[in-house]
């Protein structure tokens, strides 16, 4: 294989124009330049290389970071860069107890998925494999985990709560808040944090072994077996991910479920019938949708109504998995099934997983018999008395398990024996002990699941026990100290003195003695109290006060960044100024230019503001602003600066939905409001330029392109405001995610990873900047259109000045890509790059939908521009993307130092006709041709790559820059 | 020269010293000026600015980010600046000031935005050194 190296940094040759930095170190996936060797040559030549490299650490980043053929250095992601992340990435908030990411001490634990937990600094090994607990507004939810880092010698706090649960964290780790996120540094004791009270049991690996095989459906129709092995559920062994689901639902339909005929119904409440569906849907079978049907009851004469929802599934292979697993077959009471046998060899997190799912069907829920007791939750169930035995034998089995997970439980009660219809019955009754540790031990470890309304009560049941152990201990050791100091002499008025509890309270404790422990204060709430006033959120967190926050030194401290969709993951440092390109057809020939050069070059650089300070086409209000930001290319319509058919021809008719002003700064607004239309300065410019070259007719005619037609190039972005609008976030991203940032390799990489609400709103502000970038080119567009008609006199219609179109290559986006047969949900961040999607994507415009988007690419002032369309291969290859332009090959000082402005400008007409007209002699010595690559080079790249074909190649006229 | 303008293939390198912290700040603020316009006129009134953040790199960083801030808001272009920096309470603040020179009377480029990339600040033997890569 032939491999090239520049500073270390090696490639290998995939095939011509293809070169691959194999995946190394901390790179996530491997990075790739698209290049022939003499544009390799120079892209090798600074830190492009190294900056394509680094920007495969971020995290979620897709298959590969690649490089186009004009790709140069820029900060953070090189100018020239495509990544596609996964939208649905985000490194955010492993909230078991709503923690966001961010250094906790190696002994804190983390909830994952299926109840189990996990002290952090052991996740390293397979944390990519794994799943922790996300809360998130739509209730707990598992999320990939994408990002493990440990930092040593970290000084850490130790923050306990009023309910005594402790965490150790670093001193910039936020913590949930009711008032969002809050770093610990600004936490005081006595402000209130959300906790999330379930802690799972310890993650351990199941010893491995088949649970079935084809054997056990031997007697079943082939294809019944066929349909459970196509789902990989056969052979069933207990490592496998689907058992950890099944085990729930086998339980649940023991306690809620039926069988008739083939369809497996569950009955519940309509959010955990929800999660029993996701459950079915995630073995791969079709579960139906919800139903509801009203139910006439009549229980001692009294009819009542009430309404019943339940799902099923129809297949009859899921039905057999969930029989062979032990759920029963016929009619429960007169059945012989116990508990499946199975579950003894399982890892205790599974057995739990079974209990917890039956107890959410079976067992009743938390509630206090007295003001400040709890009655003992219990199970009952009935069985004919012919089935005694089995009955019993699972009411054992099921307090056995219980009992080996540390939850104690009383004795079996057979409570009754009645007559019914089909026989006499037995029912069997055990609860669990209700001392509080036992409780709470229960809940936050086993609880209930497919049961909200009971997890919910569990959760304030365990906050309640907490709180009122605590209170319990205080008052304990205030009576041993009291009596020690009697003991020792202490009048008994002194003593009283010392102690805030009543006097009644010491007297008792001096002179009685006290059977066991002290009660807890008679102003203490009761349970009923108590859920009047706290709260269960729907993430089941619930809020605590910080009693204490305590330096603990210094520690070794690790993060974990998760996935999940509600935090999207944006990149901020790859996408600045939103600029793009756009090209005006005219139905004039450079024949009918030629003699007006001078006057048009003067009268486009008078009437178009560029430069520094040089205004805008529109200066406005902050309230004009604002609409732009939210409206688009639609606010130049109504305001008379563009025509329907603008919007038609703009990538995404010049209209970003998800633009919101608010999210935009007043400060990037101020910068924005006196430049509405305006060039800018450094590589930004207006040229008029003539079509040379037609190198596909169909295409060309489609675009309404041909030989020696005039057209004109706009290029610019969203000038101040959209600079302001990423610096802005570039630094409320490191504020907030600083210590994150500083394991990326570049801090202009400066994702924005975490922070889901900052994330969200950085996609709504640069959504907004980008409307404005367009408004920004379409008065451009339109200020050019009104000179042309002062230079030629014509109206500008007559003379077809019309918008091919206007493609950002400065963006991100949010699109579907096949990846590896599957379709994903990505950001596509082209940073110096152009979307170049083919012949019948869906979201080409429907006038160039048969031959192809189109792209424009601006050369430099000598070289001249092309126009592409979207090639075939880019799908595959690019994320539907090509090259955006030449590429500079020397820096800005040394090219004032190599040309001289006037110099350049004077060649340029007398040898070329090209007119050139700048703010100064310096920005045409900086953008002379000789400092940007070869763009034929570029495109020819392109076009044997089949991501972008050529079109047309048009060379300026007339060109104006800041 | 305290600062000097350096290679930087797409942007524009601004590598600058001083004996204590607000000469380095006031060096690679004139280096911006200079990246943006060559020959400055006199004239223009000076003004002040005053910014806070919480690690000295974040400081310079939000610091030029003003002066690009002020240059579009106030039609100036900020020269002979002086800076002092100091720190209290774990916060940074420089207190800061420029002379505007109006757009109208140069001829000058556009700088779009201070940048983190490759950035350096750090003591010397002398004094201090920072790097600054703008985008322009």
């Amino acid at each position: 294989m032939k491999t090239r190296e520049f500073d270390g940094i090696r490639l290998d040759r995939v095939r011509e124009f293809v070169w691959e930095i194999p995946k190394e170190g901390e790179m996530r996936v491997p990075a790739r330049v698209l290049a022939s060797e003499s544009l390799l040559e120079q892209i090798g030549d600074d830190l492009t290389l190294t900056q394509l490299k680094n920007s495969t650490q971020l995290p979620g980043i897709t298959r590969h970071a690649i490089c186009m053929p004009d790709g140069h250095q820029g900060y953070g992601f090189p100018v020239g860069g495509v990544g596609a992340l996964d939208a649905e990435d985000g490194c955010i908030s492993p909230g078991a107890v709503g923690y966001d990411i961010n250094c906790l001490s190696g002994e804190s634990e983390v909830l994952l998925s299926h109840g189990r937990r996990r002290q952090i600094r052991n996740l390293w090994a397979d944390f990519e494999d794994e799943r922790a607990v996300v809360t998130s507004d739509d209730g707990p939810v598992d999320a990939d985990i994408r990002l493990f880092t440990q930092t040593k010698d970290e000084v850490v706090y130790e923050v306990e709560t009023e309910t005594g649960d402790v965490v150790e964290a670093t001193a910039d780790h936020p913590f949930a808040t009711p008032d969002g996120m809050t770093e610990l540094r600004e936490l005081n004791e006595g402000d209130t944090v959300s906790l999330h009270p379930f802690e799972g049991l310890p993650d351990a690996e199941p010893p491995e072994f088949v649970l079935l095989d084809e054997s056990d459906f031997e007697d079943e129709d082939p294809q019944l077996v066929q349909a459970l092995v196509d789902r990989d559920l056969l052979p069933l062994k207990s490592t496998d991910e689907a058992v950890n689901r099944l085990l729930k639902l086998v339980a649940f339909h023991t306690g809620d479920g039926t069988f008739s005929g083939n369809q497996s119904w569950f009955y519940g409440d309509p959010e955990d019938l929800e999660a029993i569906r996701d459950d079915i849907e995630a073995l791969g079978f079709t579960p139906s949708r919800i139903y509801e049907r009203d139910r006439e009851h009549e229980i001692d004469g009294h009819s009542f109504e009430r309404t019943e929802y339940s799902v099923r599934s129809t297949a009859k292979s899921f039905r057999q998995l969930l029989v062979r697993l032990g759920a029963p077959a016929g009619t429960k009471v007169d059945s012989e099934f116990t508990a499946p046998t199975y579950l003894d060899r399982l890892a205790d997190w599974q057995k739990a997983l079974y209990l917890s799912a039956f107890f959410g069907a079976e067992m009743s829920a938390p509630d206090a018999m007295t003001g400040k007791n709890f009655y003992c939750p219990s199970v009952s169930h009935n069985r004919l008395a012919v089935r005694r035995d089995a009955g019993e034998q699972f009411m054992r089995d099921l307090m056995r398990h219980l009992g080996d997970l540390g939850v104690r439980v009383n004795a079996l009660e057979e409570v009754e024996r009645t007559e019914t219809t089909a026989g006499e019955t037995v029912r069997f009754r055990f609860g669990l002990k209700n001392d509080s540790d036992n409780l709470i031990r229960f809940f936050t470890r086993i609880g209930y699941r497919y049961n909200r309304e009971k997890r919910e009560r569990a959760m304030l049941a365990t906050q309640y026990l907490k709180r009122k152990e605590r209170v319990i201990d205080e008052r304990a050791r205030i009576a041993e100290d009291a009596r020690a100091l009697a003991d020792g002499g202490m009048a008994t008025a002194d003593i009283k003195q010392r102690f805030d509890v009543n006097d009644r309270f010491i007297e008792r404790s001096i002179y009685e003695g006290r059977s066991g422990r002290p009660r807890p204060p008679a102003d203490f709430p009761n349970f009923a109290e108590f859920r009047e006033m706290a709260e269960v959120r729907a993430d089941l967190t619930v809020d605590v006060e910080i009693d204490s926050i305590r330096e603990r030194g210094c520690k070794t401290v690790y993060d974990i960044g998760v996935t999940h969709d509600a935090h999207n993951f944006v990149a901020n440092g790859f996408v600045v100024s939103n600029c793009g390109v756009r090209m005006m057809k005219t139905n004039l020939s450079y024949d009918d230019l030629q003699g007006r050069e001078e006057e048009l070059v003067e009268s486009l650089f008078a009437n178009v503001p560029s430069g520094l300070g040089g205004g805008g086409v529109v200066e406005s209000g902050v309230d004009t602003v604002d609409r732009i930001l939210e409206e688009g290319v639609q606010w130049a319509v109504d305001e008379g600066w563009a025509v329907e058919a603008d919007m038609e021809h703009c990538e995404d008719e010049g209209f970003r939905p998800e633009g919101d002003a608010s999210a935009v700064s007043q400060k990037a607004k101020d910068r924005g409001k006196n430049q509405i239309g305006s060039l800018g300065s450094g590589n930004h410019f207006l040229e008029v330029q003539r079509v040379t070259d037609v190198f596909r007719d169909d295409v060309g005619d489609a675009y309404g392109l041909e030989e020696d037609q005039i057209v004109v190039l706009i290029h610019c972005g969203s000038r101040g405001l959209g600079h302001q609008t990423c610096n802005d976030y570039l630094r409320r991203i490191e504020k907030r995610h600083g210590d994150l940032l500083d394991r990326l390799p570049d801090k202009e990489l400066a994702a924005a990873p975490a922070g889901s609400e900052l994330a969200d709103e950085y996609y709504r502000a640069m959504c907004a900047a980008i409307n404005f970038a367009w408004v920004n080119r379409q008065l451009i567009m339109h200020r050019t259109r009104q000179v042309f008609e002062r230079v030629f006199d014509r109206d500008w219609r007559d003379m077809e000045m019309d918008l091919l179109y206007d493609v950002a290559h400065n963006i991100a986006k949010r699109e579907t890509h096949a990846v590896d047969g599957e379709d994903r949900d990505l950001f596509v961040h082209r940073k110096g790059a152009t979307r170049a999607f083919p012949a019948g994507h869906p979201e080409v415009p429907v006038a160039y939908r048969d031959v192809g988007q189109p792209i424009i690419i601006p050369g430099s002032m000598g070289a001249g521009s092309y126009v592409l369309r979207g090639g075939e291969a880019s799908m595959d290859l690019t994320f539907g993307s090509t090259a955006h332009g030449a590429g500079r090959t020397m820096s800005r000082t040394q090219a004032k130092q190599e040309f001289w402005g006037e110099t350049v400008q004077d060649e340029l007409r007398d040898q070329q006709h090209v007119y050139v007209k700048a703010q100064s002699g310096a920005t045409v010595a900086e953008e002379a041709p000789g400092v940007y690559k070869d763009v034929d080079e570029v495109v020819r790249v392109s076009d044997a790559l089949g991501i972008g074909d050529k079109v047309a190649r048009t060379y300026p006229v007339c060109n104006v820059k800041g | 020269m305290p600062f000097e303008l350096t290679d930087h293939t797409a942007d524009v390198g601004v590598a600058a010293t001083g004996d204590g912290l607000g000469d380095v700040f006031a060096a690679v603020a004139d280096g911006l000026a200079a990246a943006m316009c060559d020959d400055v006129p006199p004239g223009g009134d000076r003004f002040d600015l005053t910014v806070t953040a919480e690690s000295r790199e974040a400081l310079l960083f939000d610091y030029l980010d003003e002066l690009i801030y002020e240059r579009d808001v106030r039609g100036v272009l900020p020269v002979d600046n002086e800076a002092t920096v100091y720190e209290a309470d774990g916060e940074w603040t420089v207190e800061a000031s420029a002379r505007g020179v109006p757009l109208s009377d140069v001829v000058a480029r556009d700088v779009k935005a201070v940048t983190y990339s490759e950035m350096r600040l750090e003591r010397t033997d002398g004094g201090w050194a920072a790097y600054v890569v703008f985008d322009v």
